[in-house]
């Protein structure tokens, strides 16, 4: 195999990694923002309802800014499986070509 | 070195037993009962599990004398321990969850995985099999000597609605002077109707909690406020 054709396709692979992963960092931001989504209406509407001093809430919304930022770092547990399955998809490629054997480029 | 499985299987062996808030759990004696309080329930757990102090002062202090508190849970999970997010921990078998005391009384609970607890809840429950869902937690944290496995996909945990507490600066508006009304009228003095949640509405609060037989942390969310008989948000 020409070297050209390993490295696409260890980039592909490495590629396919990456996006599998995708659609569950995406699923779990939604999820973490669901689960909060019902708190952040009630202090709107306690809010609406002269329940608590606006100064109050706002310090509620900023604790809910703090949240959900915390929650989301999350994500890079996730960010470091994909890399991890990424790198190894990226020289496992590699690797079986080698096996194979593979023309280097001059 | 301890699993989180073994950590839980020790933890559930205690379901039911008493909670007395402010109880002191000597944490070398394997055959304790309780009573427990939560900090004290899981200090004494990653003890038993790991030969850990954890969550514990004085530090370097008999296993058995040495005083468990949320606050210094907080202090060990930013120093031995790894804070990680609640969605994470709430995930983790062996994880804790934790609400920092912010100058009252906190909560720990050990994380079940899936959303669950087992923890020392109050005094009407006892240690309970319980839920992370709806309640607030500031941190999730991991303790040295308890091996966890972190799972892929975190669990996002549903918040729960206002939660009234001491800090800075003071909550204040209509919603604390119904507090302070409906706790007067239970016979707890929150220092006057000001709608100012101060360290003395924080106190009535506890006492009332305790009463109840409530979980006693000072804060009125939906559970204290229903005892308290306010509609609430």
């Amino acid at each position: 195999m020409e070297w050209k054709e390993v490295w696409a396709e260890a980039i592909g692979a490495a590629e396919r990694d990456v996006s599998a992963h995708v659609p569950d960092a995406v699923r779990f931001v939604k999820g973490i923002a669901a689960a909060r989504e019902s708190r952040l209406l009630l202090l709107l509407e306690a809010m609406a309802d002269g329940a608590l001093d606006q100064e109050a809430i706002e310090e509620e919304l900023n604790e809910e800014r703090a949240i959900l930022e915390s929650e989301f770092l999350a994500v890079r547990v996730m960010a470091k499986k994909a890399a991890q399955d990424a790198a190894n998809a990226l020289i496992g490629t590699i690797q079986k070509a080698l096996v194979a054997g593979i023309s280097l480029p001059v | 070195m301890a699993t989180a499985l073994q950590l839980l299987t020790l933890a559930r062996k205690h379901l039911g037993e008493a909670y007395v808030l402010g109880a002191l759990a000597p944490k070398a004696n394997s055959q304790w009962r309780g009573p427990w309080d939560c900090a004290e329930f899981a200090s004494w757990c990653v003890y038993q599990a790991s030969g850990q102090i954890f969550g514990c002062r004085p530090l370097g202090g008999n296993p058995d004398t040495v005083d468990a508190y949320t606050g210094f849970w907080a202090e060990d999970a930013t120093t031995s321990g790894r804070e990680i997010a609640v969605g994470l921990a709430a995930a983790t078998p062996g994880a804790f969850l934790l609400r920092r005391p912010g100058g009252a009384i906190g909560h720990v609970a050990i994380s079940a995985g899936y959303g669950k607890t087992v923890e020392a809840h109050s005094t009407k429950r006892g240690v309970i099999e319980g839920a992370a869902a709806g309640r607030r937690w500031d941190t999730g944290v991991l303790v040295p000597g308890i091996e966890v496995r972190l799972p892929e996909a975190p669990v996002p945990v549903p918040a729960g609605g206002i939660v009234l507490r001491l800090k800075e600066p003071h909550m204040t508006g209509r919603l604390v002077r119904d507090v302070q009304r409906a706790l007067a009228a239970e016979g707890f003095s929150a220092g006057g109707v000001d709608g100012d949640f101060g360290p003395q509405t924080a106190a009535a609060v506890r006492a009332f909690q305790l009463r109840k037989g409530l979980a006693v942390d000072g804060e009125v969310g939906a559970l204290t406020a229903r005892a308290l008989g306010i509609a609430w948000y």
